[in-house]
């Protein structure tokens, strides 16, 4: 039994043999032994070079796929929604599947992006960007079904609620069609919103490394970062108030999109456990698309370091874990629809698995709960080829669920006389390919130009040494994250180092010596920085929660005016002023505006504007090296006395300047 | 360091456990001449009583199962707790055989007389029959029992040794344990509440019921990690990043108990099928609505508002208020889900109802206090004791 010593001041000694253990555990997150500048190069240099062969290959036959599908859409927006297999009865089918298939793809990015990030599984850094990027891709693809569904896209503004010439007619809030727009829209700023504010640092690293009209551009979108701990630390608080937004948003979008069936009467599409369901089963296909495309990406790429069987293998247990919800999910359904009694219910399930559609069911549920399962063996979550099989049926059998639940319950209608069959025609068929070219164009690009993994996040990953204890306390005293700009104006003392630690260690000792410290630049955040410089915490969640209030009494007040003082409109029964109604949408305005408030004030308070205006970044800062700025208060210091500083710290490189802004 | 020596803690004082005694004492009392003085009520009370005591004691083992499955570390110094949990899960399992003696006051299907010019009941009496309710009964309390068992012997056989090959093994059967849940709840939500209204029906139900079983194992679990270091047990090792944690975790737990609640009401509104609406039509009228309203504002409005605050998450006061808003706001949750097809459309709670919730909410806390205290309330030689000591949560 080991003593140990616990101060109340929270340093802890280790236990010896803790560092065993739990490197045996686990093997490393990044392998290959990195270093921060080993990422900025191996992320950044494939951008820098020109585009490989395989790239244009792949380039050239998404955008043949997504060619076909601009054929299709303007032949079947040319002649009319009679170009799809659609009939009297069935009156949803190809085009509604294809939009919850790309929702739920989506959901990953966000899943990856916001929920591991609130829970702190740190194996995100290295896929968050891409599925991130897939999110807004996949969201982009969705949109364009209900899009073209109306026939007339160019009326789609109609979807809106503005002041109009059409007397004062409002939309209806009361229906799921509408809180669509709302949930997909917001989903997609938010989303944007959220990948923007984390490539910000990454950006920056571009436009270090670049020349010409590269830098230009990645100077203008990357505002002005310079990697200055205050605007870290806003940033963080930043990245984790958005995801605490994106959480709750992502479970409301698949919940709202559920409610288009769920608050129908149609057998097979009424059932309460939709919303939960259909949001476990957008994870499901998320996942599954996550993987596909990332073990794509780490061969193609020659990204093995980073995307490591780890990562795999997490991926690989959390498409086991959904995939067996989504199995509960099928026979509590079957379950109630039995002892539900009711005729309709009882006819839907057994028309949907024997009925002439029963070989979709079967691919539906052998694809999502059977296939799924070899994932329990170690063995298949080790097999690249068996995990991509999998990825792709997986992927095939989602999209087979929304086609089962949608056409199976319209084909066989309450009355028997109109009971039809469905089967899509070409142009439905090319739509879909074409949007999966849109998909993959899209992505592609995304891969060329963009920095496709996080590079400061994997940078922290990398530079942070399994358990190093900070071996000082911090200084007492606090100041706020911005000062006054006097603080900023004088003789600068900066001193350039190649570790986080040393950073750290040299900011304690600055203020212990009574130093002031005027910023610190780093490559990426580095934990118990903002601490060590006495920063107060940010108070960006207050914008938040003001936003976020704003938003919803906003968006109820509109939605109560609207449906019950200025137009009351008797839209299936329901109530003028229907609260449950209107929570969806209040709940979407409440996270649009609190997201892109919080993103605003971000900005606003780190000063980040296109093309930059404040300080730039010192050199290398925003690749591997941490750089300290301190400046003498009132003579409390030598100028010998911070050279003695910057030596006991390994200062690897120290300069003055003279700043006057 | 008290915390991390070997030996027992004392989490109850001789008050506290005469108090939690006396209160299961007399709730059982109550229960008994109830039998005789007024079946009709009593009965309702003891299966709220009933499935309270379940739900607690079962939600520490999953919690458990899920820390196990995920490798959490930060969990380790409060861990005891949601193990501990699992001693009231035999006793629950006894109050569940009782509650076989109780059928014919509770469920209309349990009435042949009824069945008989009940065409839906005929139908489904397939699975709505006495024989079938206490076969699922034993079997459902078998399989908690059994691998409740089998997770918390492993999870302090880990701590004790920290052998990575008995780490795999735990994080096997939590993953068994929490399938089986899966199935076995879903089973006994719509056994023991859901056919009290045996023509309403609604897939969301038992996951509706897993959330909300799930916040209040939450809850008390927070109360009871408190307690421990109030009592010295944990003291100056439990802090503020722990309490964050689950503060943060009771915060998610009351919201997704929320959202599964707002989908079933706001569907069977919208869709308005008579099918559907009669578990509605009821508990929207008068005293009961107002009962449902104050559910809500406990089990989510006061976490939700209390913890939302990284401040107020921290704080131990407001803690252990919005917990105990929790397990109260659980208790009136069940009151609403029994009380309509037993009562009508006026609530009566009073003594029979009350008093054998009460006896069973102090017996868990009780029995797991008393489990707690022949165990070291930190797993001192666990291999990731100083992950937990010394994270912090962003």
């Amino acid at each position: 039994m080991v003593e140990m010593q616990v101060p109340r001041t929270g340093i802890v000694l280790d236990a010896p043999g803790d560092h065993d253990t739990h490197a045996a555990h686990e093997p490393p997150l990044i392998t290959g032994g990195k270093t921060p500048a080993d990422v900025t190069r191996d992320v950044c240099s494939p951008l820098e070079a020109g585009p490989t062969r395989l790239w244009w290959f792949a380039f050239g036959a998404a955008l043949l796929a997504l060619l076909v599908g601009a054929v299709c859409v303007t032949y079947q927006v040319a002649v009319g929604i009679g170009t799809w297999g659609l009939n009297r009865t069935v009156g949803w089918a190809f085009d509604i599947t294809n939009f919850v298939f790309w929702v739920g793809i989506g959901h990953a990015g966000t899943l990856i992006s916001a929920v591991l990030l609130l829970m702190r599984q740190r194996w995100r850094t290295s896929i968050n960007r891409s599925a991130e990027a897939m999110t807004i891709f996949a969201v982009m693809c969705a949109g364009l079904f209900p899009l073209i569904h109306m026939g007339r896209p160019w009326l789609a503004h109609w979807v809106f609620p503005y002041p109009n010439m059409r007397g004062p007619l409002w939309v209806n809030f009361r229906s799921p069609l509408l809180w669509d727009v709302f949930a997909i829209g917001t989903y997609f700023t938010i989303s944007a919103v959220f990948w923007y504010i984390g490539l910000l640092p990454d950006l920056a690293t571009v436009r270090d490394r670049a020349r010409g009209l590269r830098r230009r551009v990645f100077t203008f979108f990357s505002l002005g970062w310079n990697g200055s701990a205050r605007t870290w630390a806003r940033w963080e608080m930043a990245c984790l108030l958005l995801a605490a937004l994106a959480t709750p948003l992502v479970v409301s979008v698949h919940s709202v999109v559920s409610m288009d069936f769920a608050t129908a009467v149609i057998p097979g599409w009424h059932t309460t456990v939709f919303p939960p369901y259909f949001v476990i089963g957008a994870v499901f296909s998320g996942f599954a698309m996550v993987l596909t495309l990332m073990l794509i990406a780490r061969r193609v790429m020659a990204l093995q370091d980073y995307i490591t069987p780890r990562h795999i293998n997490a991926m690989c247990k959390v498409v086991v874990f959904t995939g067996s919800i989504v199995g509960t999910a099928y026979a509590m359904e079957l379950f109630i629809a039995w002892y539900s009694g009711s005729p309709y219910e009882q006819f839907a399930f057994a028309n949907r698995v024997f009925g002439p559609m029963g070989w979709a069911y079967g691919i539906m549920v052998g694809c999502n709960v059977l296939v799924p399962q070899l994932l329990w063996l170690k063995r298949v979550r080790a097999s690249v080829a068996a995990i991509f099989t999998i990825s792709l049926l997986v992927n095939v059998g989602m999209w087979f669920e929304r086609f089962v639940i949608i056409v199976t319950s319209l084909q066989r209608d309450f009355l028997p006389s109109s009971w039809t069959g469905y089967a899509p025609t070409l142009i439905e068929l090319g739509t879909l390919l074409g949007s999966f070219g849109l998909f993959f164009t899209c992505f592609l690009l995304f891969c060329r130009f963009l920095p496709m993994i996080a590079m400061a996040e994997v940078r922290a990953v990398v530079a942070e040494k399994p358990h190093a204890h900070h071996g000082e306390p911090d200084p007492e005293g606090t100041e706020p994250i911005r000062r006054d700009a006097s603080a900023d104006i004088g003789l600068m003392h900066y001193a350039a180092f190649d570790a986080a630690d040393d950073l750290l260690a040299a900011t304690r000792a600055a203020r212990r010596q009574g130093l002031t410290v005027v910023d610190a630049h780093t490559p990426h955040p580095v934990h118990g920085l903002d601490k060590a410089m006495g920063l107060r915490r940010s108070r960006l969640p207050f914008v938040t929660l003001a936003c976020g209030a704003a938003g919803a009494a906003l968006a109820l007040r509109f939605q109560y005016w609207t449906s019950s003082s200025d137009w009351p409109l008797d839209v299936g029964g329901k109530p003028f002023d229907s609260l449950p109604a209107f929570v969806p949408v209040a709940f979407e305005v409440m996270v649009l505006l609190a997201g892109l408030g919080t993103a605003g004030a971000l900005l606003v308070r780190s000063r980040l504007r296109p093309g930059g205006s404040g300080i730039p970044a010192p050199e290398g800062c925003t690749d591997d090296r941490y750089v300290l700025i301190v400046r003498r208060h009132d003579a409390s210091a030598s100028d010998a006395a911070i050279d003695e500083l910057w030596s006991r710290h390994a200062a690897a490189d120290r300069w003055t300047e003279y700043r006057s802004c | 360091m008290d915390a991390l020596r070997p030996g027992a803690s004392q989490p109850m004082g001789p008050g506290l456990r005469t108090s939690l005694r006396l209160a299961a004492v007399l709730g059982g009392l109550v229960f008994l001449v109830g039998l005789f003085a007024a079946p009709e009520r009593v009965w309702g009370g003891f299966l709220m009583a009933f499935v309270y005591l379940a739900g607690l004691a079962l939600a520490g083992p999953v919690f458990l199962a899920f820390l196990n499955l995920v490798g959490a570390r930060w969990s380790v110094v409060v861990q005891r707790v949601p193990e501990a949990m699992a001693a009231a899960l035999p006793l629950a399992g006894l109050l569940g055989l009782v509650l076989l003696f109780g059928t014919h006051n509770l469920y209309e299907w349990s009435h042949e007389a009824a069945v008989e010019h009940d065409a839906l009941l005929q139908q489904k009496s397939g699975w709505l029959n006495t024989t079938g309710f206490a076969l699922r009964m034993l079997a459902i309390f078998a399989l908690w029992i059994l691998f409740s068992r089998k997770v918390v012997s492993l999870s302090r056989r880990f701590a004790a040794c920290g052998d990575a090959e008995l780490g795999r093994t735990r994080a096997r059967w939590s993953a068994a344990f929490i399938a089986v849940v899966a199935i076995t709840y879903s089973v006994a939500s719509m056994d023991w509440l859901m056919s009290l209204e045996p023509h309403w029906f609604s897939t969301l139900f038992a996951l509706m019921h897993f959330s909300g079983m799930a916040a209040a194992g939450c809850a008390a679990a927070l109360l009871m990690v408190l307690l421990l270091e109030r009592r010295g047990a944990l003291r100056g090792v439990l802090n503020a990043e722990h309490l964050h944690d689950m503060g943060k975790l009771l915060f998610a737990l009351t919201l997704i108990w929320a959202y599964c609640w707002f989908c079933q009401y706001m569907l069977i509104w919208y869709t308005d099928i008579p099918e559907e609406t009669t578990h509605y039509l009821l508990r929207k009228q008068g005293p009961w609505w107002l009962l449902v309203q104050a559910t809500l504002v406990l089990k989510w409005g006061v976490p939700f508002v209390a913890l939302m605050a990284r401040r107020t998450c921290r704080n131990r006061k407001v803690l252990a208020q919005a917990a105990g808003a929790v397990l109260l706001g659980h208790a009136l949750d069940l009151s609403v889900q029994v009380g309509p097809p037993l009562m009508g459309a006026a609530p009566v709670l009073g003594l029979w109802e009350i008093a054998p919730v009460v006896g069973a909410v102090a017996l868990f806390f009780e029995r797991t206090l008393s489990a707690l205290s022949r165990v070291p309330a930190v797993p001192a030689t666990h291999p990731h004791l100083s992950d937990s000591l010394t994270y912090q949560t962003p």
